[in-house]
């Protein structure tokens, strides 16, 4: 008894020495599971080639969603109020009356050459305004950095966390309107928060290749320029996940892609 | 990786100013150095002091890893906090040298200075680098930094206004008085989602990367990657970070208040206080009780939310009263505090155990809870034997304010009531202080403890408290000495 008792207070005088480096005794205790997620294996660097496609094929169609629209997510605010307001709403699937699917990504995976990365444009702009990002997706060629502009007045901080690409975690007071990020390297999804205002997060699409879009408001897309060819296509939603199609285009031609969540 | 004067420059500051001029490359070729490592010996290190934390695969899985927190890092992603280099950039050699030669305070990575030689070091750090492919395509570079201008008030005050002003806001996170209280603290997480606080500033000596100025300043301009705490490289300038750096380092002192020998209740005439802005409070000293997890009993908890408590004593010949101040992040309902002192003194200066009591010796405790302001003489002789006590005698007054707690509590000597310690004065009382933050799931009985320390009522006579001193450091070293042995005799039967 005394023993233990003893022992007891040396192993407490241990824990509590100050300035930390201590090694507490070994437990037996199931440790917990990792993140299901690990780093990918980096994809072999081909290497996209741009250049011009003559006599390419269009893909087109319309991203839908038939389930049930859950939300819209009311965020109580408890910090900012006079920026942020007193409550967000975040819509997580926003469609139209048919059931067209906004903000899908629709993107080639396996494409090798074409059309120029450039074609997607030269400025990539993240808005952080009234304590939300827009837009919430942002696709990036690699090679391309992301402008962030912060509208609201207010700190925000800019924390990246992929797997491929080297990380960031930037602050962004309320006097610097706009910060720049280091180019992206790799093609990953790589998700946005900003720690100060936890409800806010995006997804900034990195890619390899410029066959990369947006559905818009109906839920409808276009892919131009597309070399003839069978390519696998991933339709990305942010809250609904992937799923990928097999797509043939003929030069010239247009392939229609529809795809339902 | 090659050596750029910038590169040299920057390693030369952070070498001296971290004493590591052992870790300097001595060639100007470091790569070939590096390559020479002996990799086996890397590995060797690895599986014998590391992976009982990290994991074999450097998944920070290891079978010591549950109940951590911070959980041992997952180096397959890269992240590491204590760097050079940009945000989000691999840290250098010479930055993974260093962490593991000093350990991350505050957490359960040990400081392997005195484990380790030089050359396990740099070999166990090159082995940790096989666990990211990150580090074969990318070639980290020491972000350029600008030596300290030196701490003057002026750039003290100008670090304030940073600190709390629309430029920096380090309140947000870390709040008004940078005791890790801010409006953002409550609901942050790590990059591997695990819930994670804002650094106690008034607390240097827990710093992940060290509590000098120089570390202060890198760490705000490279930020901790992994965790939510920024950096500020790109929107402040050198001299504006050196100013926020030297006013987080005026907060506090670099190392924890010198434990006294004793707490020595000073005696004074009239009525003690009750409020803890009493101005009579101002003259009596304080003294720092480092608290820290209870691993012997169920719940276990390594480490505790609350740190530490600073406590004030002084008496009137009829009644003692106590000063407590200690941090806490988050004002919670389940928020407790106890002081305990045993229910009789033995003799033979046998104690209770500290964590409250034992089947033979039953301890009193003070007790002070968030919900209902809750004042209670309790005794216990055990973990989970707490009782309220029939007649209760205390008073006391509680107040929170910018993530701390002042509570004063006071308590007659004799209060006539046989379940109470009847305090004399004169003579040593042994006393431990125990913190609960209730948010954090802790309870009562697991929260953040201190071993017995001892409290001395002062007599009339002054002279006295002086012949005390050395006989009560004489008795602290003695008692020590004797768990020591005792210990090492139950291990080795
Ligand atoms: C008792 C458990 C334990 C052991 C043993 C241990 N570590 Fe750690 N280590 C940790 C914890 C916990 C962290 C994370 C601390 C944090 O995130 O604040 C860590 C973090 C680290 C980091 C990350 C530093 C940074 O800048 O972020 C390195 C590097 C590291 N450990 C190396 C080692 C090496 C090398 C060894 C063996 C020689 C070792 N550790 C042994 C617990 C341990
Ligand atoms: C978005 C929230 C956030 C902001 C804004 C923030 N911090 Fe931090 N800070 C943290 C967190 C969280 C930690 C703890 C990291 C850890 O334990 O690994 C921390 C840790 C620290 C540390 C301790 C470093 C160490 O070695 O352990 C210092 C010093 C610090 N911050 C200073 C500042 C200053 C100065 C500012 C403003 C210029 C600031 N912080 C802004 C969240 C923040």
């Amino acid at each position: 008894m005394n023993r233990r008792v003893l022992l007891g207070a040396a192993v407490l005088l241990i824990a509590t020495a100050c300035g930390g480096g201590e090694t507490p005794a070994p437990t037996s205790a199931p440790a917990p599971q990792p993140p299901a997620d690990q780093p990918t294996e980096p994809p072999a660097q081909e290497g996209y080639q741009g250049g011009t496609v003559s006599d390419g094929g269009t893909i087109s169609g319309t991203i839908s969603h038939s389930g049930e629209v859950v939300g819209p997510i009311e965020v109580v605010v408890d910090k900012d109020n006079e920026v942020c307001g007193d409550t967000i709403e975040t819509l997580q699937i926003v469609k139209n009356g048919a059931g067209g699917l906004q903000d899908a990504v629709v993107r080639i995976t396996d494409i090798t050459s074409g059309k120029p990365l450039t074609e997607l444009g030269t400025e990539f702009i993240l808005d952080q305004k009234d304590c939300i990002y827009a837009p919430s997706v942002l696709i990036v060629p690699v090679g391309s950095a992301m402008t962030v502009l912060n509208s609201d007045g207010i700190l925000h901080n800019v924390h990246t966390t992929p797997f491929d690409n080297a990380p960031f975690n930037v602050a962004q007071p309320g006097t610097v309107p706009e910060i720049t990020s280091d180019p992206f390297t790799l093609p990953e999804l790589i998700p946005v928060v900003c720690d100060v205002h936890s409800w806010m997060n995006a997804t900034v699409v990195a890619v390899d290749n410029p066959y990369a879009v947006l559905t818009g408001l109906d839920g409808s897309f276009t892919l131009t320029d597309v070399p003839a060819g069978t390519y696998t296509v991933e339709i990305w939603h942010a809250e609904l996940g992937a799923q990928t199609m097999e797509v043939t285009v003929e030069a010239g031609g247009t392939a229609t892609l529809n795809a339902e969540y | 990786m090659r050596l750029s004067g910038t590169l040299l420059g920057a390693g030369l500051i952070l070498a001296a100013a971290a004493g590591l001029l052992a870790f300097r490359p001595s060639t100007d070729d470091p790569e070939a150095e590096i390559v020479a490592q002996d990799l086996e010996l890397g590995r060797t290190v690895y599986a014998v002091r590391c992976e009982i934390c990290h994991g074999v695969d450097g998944d920070g899985n290891g079978p010591a890893a549950a109940s951590q927190d911070p959980r041992p890092r997952d180096f397959r992603r890269g992240w590491f906090k204590i760097r050079t280099t940009a945000s989000g950039q691999l840290p250098t050699d010479a930055d993974l040298a260093r962490v593991i030669t000093f350990g991350m305070p505050g957490t359960t990575m040990p400081a392997w200075e005195n484990v380790l030689t030089e050359e396990e070091i740099l070999s166990v750090a090159e082995h940790l680098k096989t666990f990211s492919r990150r580090f074969e395509r990318e070639s980290p570079e020491p972000i350029p930094i600008m030596a300290g201008p030196g701490s003057s008030p002026e750039a003290i005050a100008r670090g304030a206004q940073l600190f709390v002003g629309e430029q920096a806001e380090c309140i947000k996170c870390h709040g008004e008085m940078g005791r890790g209280d801010g409006p953002s603290a409550s609901d942050l997480t790590d990059d591997f989602g695990q819930p994670i606080v804002p650094a106690d500033l008034s607390m240097p000596w827990l710093f992940r990367g060290g509590p000098s100025a120089d570390d202060i300043y890198l760490r705000i301009k490279t930020g901790l990657t992994g965790s939510p705490m920024p950096s500020y490289a790109l929107v402040l300038g050198d001299e504006e970070l050196w100013d926020v750096a030297y006013y987080v380092d005026s907060l506090a002192p670099d190392a924890p208040p010198k434990q006294e020998a004793f707490l020595l209740a000073a005696k004074v005439d009239g009525s003690l206080p009750i409020s803890g802005d009493d101005a009579a409070w101002a003259a009596v000293p304080e003294s720092f009780f480092p608290l820290g997890g209870q691993v012997m009993r169920e719940v276990r908890n390594f480490t505790p939310a609350v740190k530490g408590v600073w406590v004030q004593a002084l008496h009137n010949g009829s009644e003692l009263a106590l000063r407590l101040r200690w941090h806490d992040r988050f004002q919670d309902p389940n928020d407790s505090f106890d002081v305990e002192m045993p229910a009789v003194l033995a003799e033979n200066d046998e104690r209770p155990y500290f964590v409250f009591g034992d089947s033979r010796k039953a301890v009193n405790l003070w007790h002070w809870e968030a919900a209902d302001v809750l004042l209670e003489e309790q005794n216990a002789h055990g973990v989970g034997t707490r009782a309220t006590q029939s007649q209760q005698d205390l008073v006391g007054q509680v107040e929170f304010a910018n993530g701390e707690y002042t509570l004063v509590v006071r308590r007659a000597l004799n209060t006539g009531d046989e379940e109470d310690l009847v305090i004399p004065s004169g003579q040593f009382v042994p006393i431990a202080f125990a913190a609960v933050e209730g948010r954090s799931e802790e309870t009562t009985d697991s929260g953040a403890i201190g071993s017995w320390q001892l409290l001395f009522l002062d007599e009339p006579t002054p002279a006295l408290s002086y012949i005390w001193v050395p006989i009560a450091i004489a008795l602290t070293a003695g008692l020590e000495w004797l768990v020591v042995r005792r210990v090492r005799r139950s291990t080795s039967a």
